[in-house]
This record gives C-alpha cells, structure tokens and sequence, in this order.
C-alpha cells in the first residue's frame, strides 16, 4: 500500500497537459522545429503548474517518416538506382542502422503491390540477401522475398 | 497531375506530352523501353537489387545499355527520324563527375511520337524526343533501331 505521501505526490495537476503542450509548441515555434517530429518531456513545477523545461524526444517512426518523404522528392523521376539510394536522406535512413530494418519492413507491408527500393538499404543493414537471380528487378516478388526472409529471421515489425 | 517537376523536366508539359498511366514502382523507363513493365532495369553491381540482362557488364555506361539493348536485336543507327518497320530506342545520358552517365530511354512509337516511362512516376507519349532533354536526363546521346514487329493480322 502507497503511504499517503506518496499518493499526493502522484496527483495529477489537471492544468498540466494542456500548460506543457501550449509551452511546448511555443517553444517550437521559436526554434522552427517540425512540429510533427517533436515530443518532450517537459518538467512542471508542481504547485504552480508552470512548465520550466523540455527534453525533446523524436521517435524513430517519426525521423523515418520525415526522411522517407524528403527521399522521394530528392530521386524525384530517377530511373538510376544509383541516384536513388546515394540519395542524403536514403542514406541517412541507412545510418540510422539496425534500428530502421523493422521500419522498413513496416513500409513495405504498407506498401503492397507498389513497394519501393528499400531492398539496398536492407542488404546494408542485414548483410542479408534473399533475392534469387530468377526475381531480380520484380519488387513485389522481392518484398515477398524479404518481408519472408525478416520473419524467418525473428524480425518483428 | 502530373508527378514530375518543371525543375527535373522542364519542357515536359500538359502541351508537350499525354499520360498513359499512373505512377509505378514496379518498372522503369529502360523496362519499358524494352518492353517489360514488371521489373525494374538497371545495371546495378550488388546482387538481388534490379535486373539486367545476363552477360552484359553491370556498369552505368552508354556501351552496356547498348549492349543491353542488342540482347532484344537492336542496333545503333544514326538518328531518331522516323522509318517505316523500323522501331528506335533513344538513350539519355548526362554529364556526371566529368563522366558521361546513362539516365533515360525513350521508344518511338509507329507515329512518330515517343514514349517514356518517368522513373516512378507515369508514362507519358510526347511529340518531340526532347520534350524529356532537361536536369533529370540530359539528352539524347544514342539511338538504337531493330525491325518493327509485324501485328498479327496486319500483313
């Protein structure tokens, strides 16, 4: 049983929520950040509710998002696989390293019978290749390939 | 709408050229210059990433898309001028790091008229073999002809 200081201290102020939230957007706005990208910890002053400072937090999800959208408008109408995956933000997803395999797969489940060139940045990041000669080019086939390979692999995504 | 820039292709226009289908990832302009819209195209070293035709060397130089292409019986010609059973093929290329590098492929059509695959995005038929010349492809720097394919019933 929680002694009675305890219990007061986890007392949720009601004002708290909507006072970090408004101060946290404020303080996007002055930094230009992209609101979409940034959540925080913001620590509240507890009687007075007043919020006094903010620990970003971007999600993996987010930063994958954010660049997998500036990666389509930078290979633009490319046919050059090269031009495609030497992209900075394909290649920023590829240095955001292990951590981005799950997201990937994720995308290209979403993606279905119109995946993308996500096959590179997964060689690179698993070392893994199950793409057979027979099926080299045919994205659906290889996003089966992959998305099969992944599970057999323990990914979870 | 069409999904392209006026930046990467500024002389591709809603005047300039007609779309013939939506985007897709499932093939590129050398696909379907080829005759293929189910694989992507592209002469990419590292195994299990694109197709390309066996026995050809996987380097992004003009001479193995040609050779690439000879594997489907064309040949070089001199121009893209229309000829009566002749089918041509225009490659792009442009200048990249001091090297010319392959960007694009276009097909004539029996009117004269062009079609070309914009990455992923659509196809798209133009009059002019130049309505594609800009940032993204450079310009025309091959043609390649073999002998149009007679339609059953046509003869």
């Amino acid at each position: 049983m929680p002694n009675m200081t305890s219990v007061t201290q986890n007392r949720v102020n009601p004002a708290v929520p909507n006072l970090a939230y408004q101060w946290l957007r404020a303080q996007e706005e002055t930094e230009q950040a992209e609101p979409q990208l940034t959540t925080a910890i913001v620590m509240i002053e507890w009687e007075s509710g007043t919020p006094v400072s903010a620990e970003p937090c971007v999600s993996d999800g987010a930063i994958f998002r954010n660049l997998m959208e500036k990666w389509r408008q930078e290979r633009g109408a490319s046919s050059s696989i090269t031009e495609i995956v030497l992209s900075p933000s394909y290649q920023s997803i590829i240095a955001m390293g292990e951590k981005a395999v799950p997201l990937i797969l994720a995308e290209l489940e979403a993606e279905g019978n119109e995946p993308d060139h996500w096959f590179w940045a997964l060689q690179v990041l698993t070392g893994l290749n199950p793409v057979s000669e027979a099926i080299e080019g045919n994205l659906l086939a290889m996003s089966d390939a992959w998305r099969k390979m992944a599970r057999a692999k323990g990914y979870v995504w | 709408m069409a999904s392209w820039t006026p930046e990467e292709l500024p002389d591709l226009t809603q005047t300039s050229c007609i779309e013939t289908s939506p985007n897709s990832r499932l093939y590129n302009c050398i696909a379907w210059a080829a005759g293929n819209s189910e694989r992507w195209w592209w002469p990419v070293g590292r195994p299990g990433i694109s197709y390309w035709p066996k026995g050809v060397p996987r380097e992004e130089t003009v001479g193995a898309f040609i050779l690439a292409f000879s594997t489907l019986g064309y040949v070089l010609c001199q121009d893209a001028s229309l000829e009566p059973g002749i089918e041509k093929v225009a490659l792009f290329g442009k200048v990249v790091s001091g090297q010319l590098v392959p960007t694009h492929a276009a097909l004539q059509l029996e009117s004269g008229e062009w079609t070309s695959k914009l990455g992923p995005f659509e196809d798209v038929t133009h009059r002019r073999l130049d309505a594609v010349n800009g940032p993204a492809y450079g310009q025309a720097v091959s043609f390649l002809a073999r002998p149009r394919a007679i339609k059953p019933g046509s003869a």
